[in-house]
């Protein structure tokens, strides 16, 4: 939005955003499309975009506006070039496979995403069907049929989005769907993954979570190459909720992650996503479509198999970050949750004074007290990778005589939230709550570690 | 002919939008190097609609592999992360010249993406900010009117392909580019070649000017009456300027002249169709058929009606109306070339037969052309569309092309136009305040009229000519601040090191250090100036060793006083043999002395 006193001088020139203008400023004129005014910058800037294409900020104070004599018309095509086209022929690509269709839901997030002139930055906008349409070589897998969920960040998202994701794919399979691509943000993907593993239970079919860490409005974005690899996962006989991401920097492989095992492990490179205690569970050639799924655990998929749809999530759950410095006043807020998930240090410890629990920094008396109260507490670790263990320590033993479960758990922290978002929808009874926290439910708890996991890291 | 200029010059430093340091030009490729493999798609600009040129080169889509020299490169360049704020030293520097051109500057700075979906940008895009517009440089036939002054980043250096991966380095992208665009003003191949010179002069002036082959690099638009704006770029070497543009001209009035006759030739637009005419060539013996054949190919071919004679018309050595049509179908096909009824077909060893079964079969009469591809079918059906649409066409198209070494050109791809830009959001628009205008202004830019006056009472007339173009100037004024002569200085940059180099020497293992060091030596008179070259010679050799014990271990320290005269005595009094023996440590101004003091012996 440009200031208001802009915004007046617009209106007095009678020219609105989107009309082609003359500038005069200081001896200098310029011509060319007024933009929307991003909402970075300086408001008193009027955006000009030139007729080579680049957009210039000029100062409003002391410059003069009016509506050019050009039509936009004609300054749109004065600044295109020659109208020949050569078009892409895409015939030599696999004739559509006319079985089962796959359903591509969006829900938001950079692989929907297009620049917006008014945030001045990317935004979710683009629609799943729109997302396909711009990439010629997805239609080689149709049929895929799409459907917009909501249109959301994945930072935005809330667990009613969990039960409405839960549904949109509940709803596919009982559309005939042979698998569900989800189209997602990147940020919380892991989160989403982890709640649809629970959420969805004997499942037909693949459910696989995909995104971009490069919006596709430009040329080097994953967009393209991450959804090829998703379609071509999800035509493939497995039944999981995954995520498939690049494997690396490279448009070549895509890996397939269990949905409750994977985290978001860059900020911004393609290759963002790992799968954590455990390998990838199988990998998709970005330029075949071939998908390999390695994991001898995964179910393939049996279109008789009706899911077993268990959806609610309890909205009121704590994600709890222990650090030095923690206070029992912090603790003690916690009271108006039904549960809280504890990510605790190491082997799943916090501040409780072990060599006297009841000193006034420990934190022991507050969770005690919280754990009779009926809030529901759980641990898991910060650490990158490894297991809950209560018992090496006294701090830890103190802990669960609290009443903090997760005790031998190997899980994510972030999946073990989702678990008791899940669990405290399923039960209100933090005692039934808690036992369904700790059955192991598609792959979320380890029982065992493999020693590569703690193999030193060595370069060849 | 009107003809305008883009000089781009790249600046030292770091990155525009990163951390990483600028290669030097001449950096080898670093050992070590990662490599990652892209495929880029095209992008639709703010119009909804995807620029032509992006649509182009997606048409021709191919795997691309970049190489990561890992010292000068990081997850920016890999498009692995997001820029880095635009670095504001480089901004300076380019409203420095901005302000020096007496161009205005924009209030508000929009870092622009440019779509480049050739794989020289890992991003798709080019970062590119319009700095100011206006302005002139002056040269000796007036002042050169500036359109644009642009600040944005180099793209990636190509590698030699692998197949049908493009392979580039990613040490090179994102060294700062300031672009000098002029209006269209040359009207001769002179003229322009004037004016790039002069602006690569005056670019020169800046401080952070970087130097060296591949820092500065003109890409030139040229258009005819009738004919159509069209870009060449890669001009390596600026002596071949004017040849580019008299071949340009010539091409432009050939295409001028080949509309007019198919127009009266009745010719109204596109005509043609192709037919798969593999059966013509089932025992052929032209080897690029049956290659083509034998791999599984087809061969297509394509009926001009009314074309015959036009595709060899010559536009200059080397070029004819067939090679631009060969072009069009080498790019959207990747298909070797094309053959033409214009060619000598025997050449190809293709028979009057297969000539006569060819045209019965697409009924190709005496007034017609044809052209034929031989490739896998989809490479040529997408070659023969864009071969038939380029040969019917009735106007001069808009281009980019790129500059060969004999002065011709090449198409490259359709002109992008203005869809090709859109807002880089990851960068907020930057207001250029009265700071950062007077941060700039700190920035000393000399005329080159006052250089070059300055350069004169230092060096004379020849050395200053010299040393204003060289690129070691930097060096030179570092040396002299330091308190080297100016002679001294240049003389060994601009003569002594230029003919060592020729001799083989391996000047560049000689660095600035070292050299200062030695000259200071020289100033200092513990070395003689003729034994300068030697004393180089030895520091290419050995880089590791210090200058102090190269001269002591080649016995080159000056002899002074009584060493002299010891030296003169050993010699027999022979002058002769004195100098045969002790030239490179006696000075010469001793020696003088000494002649004139034994002036009557031998």
């Amino acid at each position: 939005m440009y200031s208001p006193a802009l915004e007046r001088l617009l209106m007095q020139a009678g020219v609105k955003v989107g009309d082609v203008v003359v500038v005069e400023r200081a001896g200098q004129t310029y011509e060319g499309l007024l933009m929307p005014r991003p909402d970075v910058g300086d408001e008193n800037c009027l955006v000009i975009k030139l007729k080579s294409g680049y957009n210039i900020g000029i100062f409003s104070q002391g410059a003069s506006i009016r509506k050019s004599s050009i039509s936009l018309q004609d300054f749109l095509s004065s600044s295109a070039s020659s109208p020949r086209r050569f078009l892409p022929s895409f015939e030599g690509l696999a004739k559509p496979n006319q079985r089962m269709p796959v359903f591509l839901l969006s829900t938001g997030g950079t692989i929907s995403s297009k620049v917006d002139y008014i945030t001045g930055a990317v935004s979710p906008q683009i629609n799943a069907d729109e997302i396909i349409s711009s990439m010629p070589r997805l239609h080689s897998l149709s049929p895929i049929k799409c459907r917009s969920l909501f249109s959301a960040f994945s930072e935005d998202l809330l667990p009613s989005h969990w039960q409405e994701m839960a549904l949109g794919v509940y709803e596919a399979f009982k559309d005939g769907a042979c698998g569900v691509v989800i189209a997602h943000g990147t940020d919380t993907m892991g989160y989403s993954a982890a709640a649809l593993s629970y959420a969805l239970e004997n499942l037909p079919g693949p459910v696989v979570l995909t995104g971009a860490q490069r919006s596709p409005d430009r040329g080097s974005s994953d967009a393209e190459a991450n959804l090829f690899c998703s379609i071509s996962a999800a035509k493939a006989s497995w039944a999981q909720v995954a995520v498939c991401m690049h494997a690396d920097s490279s448009d070549r492989l895509n890996f397939l992650h269990l949905g409750t095992r994977v985290r978001k492990a860059h900020s911004s490179a393609r290759g963002a996503f790992r799968s954590i205690g455990i390998p990838p569970i199988g990998r998709v050639d970005a330029q075949s479509g071939e998908v390999v799924i390695s994991s001898q655990q995964i179910p393939a998929a049996d279109y008789k198999r009706k899911i077993k749809l268990s959806a609610s999530f309890s909205s009121n759950v704590h994600f709890a970050w222990i650090y030095p410095g923690i206070t029992p006043k912090t603790v003690e807020k916690w009271a108006d949750y039904d549960g809280v998930l504890i990510a605790g240090t190491g082997m799943g410890h916090a501040p409780v004074w072990a060599s006297d629990p009841t000193s006034r920094h420990s934190i022991l008396p507050a969770l005690s007290q919280l754990s009779q109260s009926g809030v529901l507490l759980a641990m898991a670790s910060q650490a990158f990778e490894g297991r809950v263990n209560m018992d090496v320590y006294a701090t830890g033993r103190l802990l669960q005589k609290a009443g903090v479960i997760g005790h031998g758990c190997d899980w994510l922290a972030e999946t073990a939230y989702v678990k008791m978002c899940w669990a405290l929808g399923q039960q209100k009874d933090p005692k039934k709550a808690a036992e369904l926290m700790l059955t192991p439910k598609s792959g979320d708890i380890l029982s065992r570690t493999p020693l590569s996991q703690a193999l030193p890291y060595v370069q060849d | 002919m009107l003809c305008g200029l883009e000089i781009h010059q790249r600046l030292v430093g770091s990155k525009l939008f990163c951390s990483c340091p600028s290669p030097a030009p001449d950096e080898p490729l670093e050992e070590g190097s990662y490599s990652f493999f892209r495929a880029l798609r095209p992008v639709f600009g703010e119009s909804g609609e995807v620029d032509i040129a992006a649509e182009f080169e997606a048409a021709r889509m191919r795997s691309i592999e970049y190489v990561a020299p890992p010292s000068y490169s990081c997850l920016v360049e890999a498009d692995e992360e997001p820029p880095h704020p635009l670095n504001i030293e480089h901004l300076k520097s380019a409203l420095a010249f901005a302000l020096f051109a007496g161009s205005s500057v924009v209030d508000e700075i929009h870092v622009m993406r440019k779509v480049v979906v050739d794989g020289s940008n890992t991003s798709g895009f080019q970062r590119t900010a319009l700095i100011a517009h206006g302005g002139f440089i002056s040269c000796s036939f007036g002042k050169i009117p500036i359109e644009t002054i642009c600040l944005e980043e180099e793209s990636a250096g190509i590698l030699p392909a692998l197949g049908q991966t493009a392979r580039y380095r990613i040490d090179r992208l994102g060294i700062p580019l300031i672009e000098i665009a002029t209006a269209p003003v040359f009207t001769t191949p002179a003229q322009a070649q004037e004016g790039a010179k002069a602006i690569g002069l005056a670019l020169r002036m800046l401080p952070a000017s970087m130097r060296g082959l591949g820092t500065i690099r003109q890409d030139v638009n040229i258009s005819i009456p009738q004919g159509a704006r069209v870009e060449i770029k890669g001009l390596q070497d600026i002596d071949i300027l004017p040849s580019v543009i008299e071949n340009e001209v010539k091409r432009q009035q050939g295409l001028v002249e080949i509309i007019g006759q198919m127009k009266s030739r009745g010719i109204s637009g596109l005509s043609a169709s192709f037919a798969d005419v593999s059966f013509v060539f089932s025992s052929t013996s032209c080897s690029i058929i049956s290659k083509a054949l034998s791999l599984g190919g087809v061969v297509l071919a394509a009926k001009l009606p009314k074309m015959a004679g036009l595709l060899g018309y010559t536009f200059y050595q080397g070029r004819r109306f067939g090679s631009e049509i060969s072009d069009y179908a080498k790019i959207a096909g990747g298909v070797l070339g094309i053959i033409h009824s214009d060619e000598d077909l025997a050449k190809y060893a293709i028979s009057q037969q297969e000539i006569s079964k060819l045209c019965s079969a697409l009924s190709i009469g005496k007034d017609d052309a044809f052209i034929i591809i031989a490739d896998k079918r989809q490479k040529a059906e997408a070659a023969m569309h864009a071969a038939i649409s380029r040969s019917m066409l009735l106007h001069v198209p808009s281009e980019t092309r790129k500059a060969d070494e004999k002065g011709g050109s090449s198409f490259m791809r359709p002109m992008a136009g203005a869809h090709r830009m859109y807002p880089e959001t990851d960068i907020p628009p930057i207001r250029i305040t009265k700071e950062i205008l007077d941060m700039a202004l700190e920035i000393k830019i000399e005329s080159v009229q006052d250089r070059l006056l300055r350069l004169n009472s230092m060096l004379g007339p020849s050395l200053a000519q010299a040393m204003l173009r060289s690129h070691n100037y930097g060096l030179f004024e570092k040396l002299v601040s330091n308190g080297i002569s100016p002679k001294l200085a240049a003389i060994t940059l601009e003569q002594t090191l230029v003919s060592l180099k020729r001799e083989g020497v391996a000047v560049d293992k000689i660095s600035p250090e070292r050299l200062e060091s030695l000259l200071k030596m020289a100033e200092d008179k513990l070395i003689t100036k003729a034994a300068i070259p030697l004393v180089l010679k030895e520091m290419a050799l050995h880089p590791n060793l210090s200058v102090q014990k190269i001269i002591e271990s080649n016995n080159l320290h000056r002899l002074e006083g009584s060493e002299i005269e010891k030296a003169w005595e050993s010699c027999g009094r022979n002058m002769r043999l004195f100098l045969e023996k002790y030239r490179l440590v006696v000075d010469g101004e001793d020696i003088m002395q000494l002649a004139k003091k034994h002036g009557n012996s031998k």
